[in-house]
């Protein structure tokens, strides 16, 4: 990869990689400083890793750091779907979009991070399995469970609105 | 055909009842079959195997084997659903899930959340893409070592180059405390000193009187001259704008020019009176400071220079790693190194030094 790629990379992902990993720390700061790490970790390899494998060694790279973060912190939240209904609705929500980002954030995490890889990276199952170290059929499950506690999320949120 | 015996009658058994024998054929056969009467039990029994009859065997209740072939029914419904969102439902298959949608609005809401669980990507911006890029592809990690390395010898240039042009530099003001100066109320040593067979002679050294403070070095780009590194802090100066703040005994003492223009808290009798160690040391810097002539003051400056940009270093990297000195109290000559890493420190005597 040349210099150019490599800066290429990062009009084209640095955005991407933020929001994904954002939306799974939920920490300003630290998503900051995990794009920065990645791309460090880009830089470092940049002899080894081609531009077209580029997206996927970062996601990759990311969401292991990612890991690590949330070993290291402990803070993450984990929610079983069987939450779902214990779920209080006495928030309010002003769009339908507010609710999906509510719902997003009950998932698991390994749930979040599939469908999001899927939804808003438009990886294949065998990519996001890549990514995240799942063969296909854990990805479809992960998705398909992920899919099934969003809509019957929303479904409750709904029936309450 | 060969004649029909005994040996070869099946053959002409199977034409006949397959309806391929011709009147002669069907002739010899019957011909045949009365002269072996023995045969015609099996010639109507191969009759009634015929496969026409199994058309006849018919299996009751045949609807109970049967599936419900419907591809999309209530137990199937999310699996499709779930399949037409993420779009790996067929055309044909799609239409079944739409058509059963349609047909039951129960599936027909459920089809729609399915529907709003599709992300929509967001626009996260991350800010400052550009202290992400590069301009070169020498790698990083060794950029920084040769940008280190390369700043240390620019700075080390630049100094010599100061002091050649400069023989009483103006940024380096060294005054000294002459080891005549008797103060013998040193308390509590600065340094704690481990890690070294010396460690009883660098500690004896350390709880010595401050007439061993004679090493007073003032950096006016740090405001501070005086290293307490291997001594007791009896005395600490250090400089403000043109004045010279000198800490005694708990007293500090501000100093302008050649006067004493301040003191702090009000014990200035003590550093008044001519009779104290604290006066002598502070009549000592205010008489030295002026002159700031030391013999030793480019080496000294050396070291303070390469102190400083360890420093930096060390800041960068944030691990604590460093060298002191350690003077001779008699001589004021360096005795001994001390070789900071971390939470250790080494002490390295100098061989021609007894310490």
């Amino acid at each position: 990869m040349t210099v150019d790629e490599f800066n290429g990379c990062v009009d084209l992902y640095a955005d991407n990689l933020y929001r994904f990993i954002l939306k799974n720390v939920k920490d300003v700061h630290k998503a900051k400083d995990i794009v920065q790490d990645t791309y460090e970790k880009l830089w470092l390899k940049v002899n080894d890793v081609e531009s077209t494998n580029a997206k996927s060694y970062m996601f990759t790279t990311a969401y292991r750091t990612f890991i690590d973060t949330v070993r290291r912190d402990k803070k993450q939240e984990r929610l079983e779907e069987s939450h779902l209904f214990a779920v209080s609705h006495t928030k309010t929500y002003s769009d339908a979009k507010e609710v999906l980002n509510e719902a997003l954030n009950k998932l698991p995490e390994l749930q979040r991070t599939v469908i999001m890889l899927r939804d808003y990276e438009g990886y294949a199952y065998d990519e996001i399995g890549e990514i995240t170290g799942l063969n296909e059929s854990q990805v479809k499950v992960y998705i398909f469970r992920a899919r099934k506690f969003l809509k019957s999320y929303i479904g409750s949120i709904e029936a309450v609105i | 055909m060969n004649y029909i015996s005994e040996y070869n009658y099946e053959a002409f058994f199977l034409d006949y009842h397959e309806g391929r024998m011709d009147e002669t054929g069907t002739k010899e056969l019957m011909d045949f079959l009365a002269r072996h009467p023995e045969l015609k039990h099996e010639f109507e029994n191969f009759e009634s195997v015929s496969l026409n009859d199994l058309e006849e065997i018919k299996f009751e209740n045949k609807e109970s084997l049967k599936k419900n072939v419907a591809p999309v029914n209530a137990a199937s419904f999310d699996d499709m659903a779930i399949e037409y969102v993420e779009g790996n439902l067929n055309p044909v298959l799609t239409e079944e899930l739409l058509k059963f949608a349609k047909q039951n609005p129960k599936y027909g809401r459920e089809l729609a959340t399915y529907l709003k669980t599709k992300l929509v990507p967001e626009v996260i911006a991350f800010e400052d893409k550009e202290s992400l890029k590069r301009n070169s592809r020498q790698h990083p990690v060794a950029w920084y070592y040769w940008s280190a390395a390369a700043s240390v010898a620019l700075l080390i240039g630049a100094y010599f180059l100061i002091n050649k042009s400069n023989d009483q530099p103006a940024v380096n003001i060294v005054s000294l405390i002459h080891k005549t100066d008797t103060v013998h109320h040193a308390t509590q040593p600065v340094l704690p000193v481990t890690n070294n067979s010396n460690t009883n002679t660098v500690a004896q050294n350390n709880a010595s009187a401050v007439s061993s403070e004679k090493n007073a070095v003032l950096h006016s780009a740090h405001h501070v001259i005086r290293h307490s590194y291997n001594y007791n802090t009896v005395v600490n100066i250090s400089k403000h704008d043109s004045n010279v703040a000198i800490a005694v005994q708990h007293n500090t003492v501000i100093i302008k020019n050649d006067s004493i223009i301040q003191s702090t808290p009000n014990d200035l009798a003590s550093v008044q009176h001519p009779d104290t160690s604290a006066h002598k040391i502070v009549q000592q810097v205010v008489q030295n400071v002026p002159n700031y002539i030391n013999p030793d003051a480019k080496n000294r400056s050396v070291f303070t220079f390469a102190s400083n940009t360890v420093k930096g270093i060390r800041n960068f990297f944030k691990y604590s790693f460093g060298v002191n000195r350690y003077y001779d109290k008699e001589t004021d000559k360096v005795i001994a190194y001390q070789i900071v890493l971390g939470d250790n420190r080494f002490n390295v005597p100098l061989r021609n030094n007894s310490y």
